[in-house]
C-alpha cells in the first residue's frame, strides 16, 4: 500500500504516526487535483465546454459523497474542512441562541467546535455542560470519535437520550476522526449534522464535506449565511440579500475545484484500501502501554490512536527524539485541553497509525522511547 | 549549555521551590504544548530581583530556561528584565532548536517580563 503514497518515496526513512493529524496523500489524488488545474473551467459560472465539464464534475463529486453517507446530494456541502463546517453551521444558528440554550459537549472535544460555539452560546447567557443523558439539550455538538482517546461515541443512543427530552434538539457531529474507520450512517443514527475534512483520509488540505438533515437544512435556508456571485442575489431597488437554495447557498465563492478532485479521488482511495489493522492498533496499545513510566489516556480502540504520558518526561521531549529519530508523531495537547485537564497532565504524546502502518514501525517506536526513558533515568538518579 | 547540562538543570533544578515569602508571582503556559511555569520572585524597593525561584511542569527545554534565568537574572532590576533579549537566551542552548520549540525556551523569561513591573510613583 505504500506503493500509493509519493510520500514514501520521498521520505523512505521516516515512520509515519500522525494519521489523526493529517495522512499521506496518495498519487491518484494528486494526479486528479493536477488534471483539474490542467483543465479549469469556472465552476457553474460558464457557458463553455471546461466549465460545464466542472460544474458536471463538482455535482457528480456531491453524489459520490452522499453515496459514501446514504443520503441525498442535496444534503451535502462541500466546505474549506470540519472546522469551517462547524463555524459555518454556528453563524447560521447563533442567532437562535439565548438564555433557555443548553449546548451539550463532550470532555474529549475539539477546539474547533467547544471553542466558538461555548463563546456563542455563553455570550447568550445560555448554558454549556457536559453531556449528561439526563440533561435536557438545545445543542449537542460532538466529536464521534476522539483524537485524542480514540473512544466513539454511540451517537444511535445519544440521539436516543437526547430526543427523549427535546425532539427538536439539534445534533451536530464532528466525524473527522472516524470517516476512515467507520461506516457512516448520519439518518439512521438520528442526527442532523456531520461534517469532515478531506486530508484526514488522504486527500488535500482546504476541503471537506458538510452534511445536515432536512430539520437542520430548514433553518439553514432561512438565513444568508455566506455571499457570493452564485449563492446570492441582491434586489438592485432594497438591496436585500436572497440567498439561493441549499446546498449551494452555503459554498460560497469559486469552488475550490481541484481539491475537489483531490476529494474525490481521495475517497476512492478510502474505500478501495483495507481498514486500520484492528490487532495491530490492539496491540500497538499494549506494547506501548507496557513501557516503564507510560500511562495511557486512551482506550484500546480501532481508529488507531495511542496517546500517553510519562510521569517524568514532558511529552515535547520524547515527541522531539522520536522526530530526531525519523519517528513523526503528534505532542501536546492536541486541540482538547479539556480530557488533558482532567487527566491532570499537560500535555500527551500521540501515536495514530493508518493501513500502511506495519507492525515493525510499532515495535521500532517501542524501542525508541523505552531506550530515551533509559537515558534519562541516569539524570534522575545525580 | 549541551544537552547534557541542559537534561541535567532540567531532572535536577538548582532553584527549584515555591518562593514562599515572594513579593512577586509570575505564572505562564503555552497553552498548545502544555508548558506550565511558576516564577517566585523577591523584589527590593529599588525594584532588583533578589531571588527568583520557579516551579514547572514542562519540557526539558523550558524547565531548563526557568532555572537558567533563575540563576543569572538575579540583581538585575525589573527594568533590565523587561529589556532583556530572548535571543541572548537562545544562544545559552547550545543545541539546534527547531521554531517550534523556541517558545519553550522562551516562556519563562516571557512569563516574568509580562508580571514584573517596574514600580511607579503611585505605587
Amino acid at each position: 500500500m505504500r506503493d500509493l503514497f509519493p510520500f514514501f518515496t520521498e521520505n523512505p526513512d521516516l515512520i509515519y504516526l500522525d494519521n489523526a493529524a493529517t495522512t499521506p496523500v496518495p498519487r491518484t489524488v494528486i494526479d486528479a487535483m493536477q488534471q483539474a488545474l490542467i483543465n479549469r473551467g469556472s465552476v457553474g459560472r460558464g457557458l463553455y465546454p471546461t466549465s460545464i465539464a466542472a460544474t458536471e464534475h463538482v455535482e457528480r463529486i456531491r453524489t459520490a459523497v452522499a453515496d459514501l453517507l446514504q443520503t441525498k446530494p442535496k444534503q451535502v456541502a462541500f466546505t474549506h474542512g470540519a472546522t469551517h463546517a462547524s463555524h459555518l453551521l454556528l453563524s447560521a444558528l447563533r442567532h437562535e441562541f439565548s438564555e433557555n440554550t443548553h449546548l451539550g459537549v463532550l470532555a474529549t472535544d475539539h477546539h474547533s467546535t467547544v471553542g466558538p460555539w461555548s463563546h456563542a452560546v455563553l455570550s447568550a447567557k445560555g448554558t454549556v455542560s457536559l453531556f449528561d443523558p439526563s440533561q435536557t439539550y438545545t445543542h449537542v455538538i460532538i466529536s464521534h470519535g476522539s483524537n485524542v482517546t480514540g473512544a466513539v461515541s454511540d451517537l444511535a443512543l445519544i440521539s436516543n437520550q437526547v430526543r427523549k427530552h427535546n425532539p427538536d434538539a439539534l445534533i451536530i457531529i464532528d466525524g473527522s476522526q472516524t470517516i476512515t474507520h467507520l461506516k457512516i450512517e448520519p439518518t439512521e443514527w438520528g442526527i442532523d449534522g456531520f461534517f469532515w475534512s478531506a486530508h484526514k483520509h488522504f486527500g488535500p488540505n482546504g476541503i471537506g464535506a458538510l452534511w445536515y438533515s432536512g430539520r437542520l437544512e430548514q433553518r439553514l435556508s432561512l438565513q444568508a449565511i455566506s455571499g457570493g456571485g452564485a449563492t446570492i442575489s441582491v434586489d438592485p431597488q432594497t438591496f436585500i440579500a436572497q440567498p439561493s437554495a441549499t446546498p449551494h447557498s452555503l459554498e460560497a465563492g469559486s469552488p475550490n475545484y481541484e481539491a475537489l478532485c483531490g476529494f474525490e479521488a481521495a475517497l476512492q482511495v478510502m474505500q478501495s484500501t483495507p481498514q486500520t489493522d484492528p490487532s495491530l492498533c490492539r496491540d500497538a496499545h499494549t506494547l506501548l502501554g507496557q513501557i516503564p513510566g507510560i500511562t495511557l489516556i486512551s482506550s484500546p480502540n480501532n481508529l488507531g490512536i495511542i496517546t500517553l504520558y510519562h510521569d517524568r518526561i514532558h511529552a515535547h521531549d520524547i515527541a522531539e527524539h522520536l522526530a530526531n529519530n525519523h519517528i513523526a508523531v503528534r505532542a501536546g495537547q492536541h486541540c482538547a485541553s479539556i480530557i488533558h485537564a482532567q487527566a491532570n497532565t499537560p500535555a500527551t504524546v500521540r501515536i495514530s497509525i493508518a493501513p500502511f502502518t506495519t507492525r515493525a514501525e510499532i515495535e521500532q517506536t517501542v524501542a525508541t522511547i523505552t531506550g530515551y526513558l533509559q537515558s534519562l533515568a541516569s539524570y534522575h538518579e545525580r | 549549555m549541551n544537552a547534557d547540562a541542559i537534561y541535567d538543570r532540567a531532572y535536577n533544578p538548582r532553584f527549584s521551590h515555591k518562593g514562599e515569602s515572594c513579593t512577586h508571582l509570575a505564572v505562564g503556559a503555552n497553552q498548545s504544548c502544555g508548558d506550565e511555569v511558576t516564577l517566585y520572585c523577591t523584589v527590593d524597593a529599588s525594584d532588583t530581583i533578589l531571588t527568583i525561584t520557579h516551579q514547572c511542569r514542562a519540557c526539558a527545554l523550558c524547565s531548563a530556561s526557568a532555572d537558567l534565568l533563575a540563576e543569572t537574572l538575579c540583581n538585575r532590576t525589573i527594568t533590565e528584565i523587561a529589556g532583556y533579549n530572548s535571543e541572548e537566551l537562545q544562544k545559552a542552548f547550545e543545541i539546534p532548536i527547531s521554531p517550534s520549540r523556541i517558545s519553550c525556551v522562551t516562556l519563562p523569561l516571557h512569563t516574568l517580563q509580562k508580571n514584573l513591573a517596574p514600580r511607579t510613583d503611585s505605587n
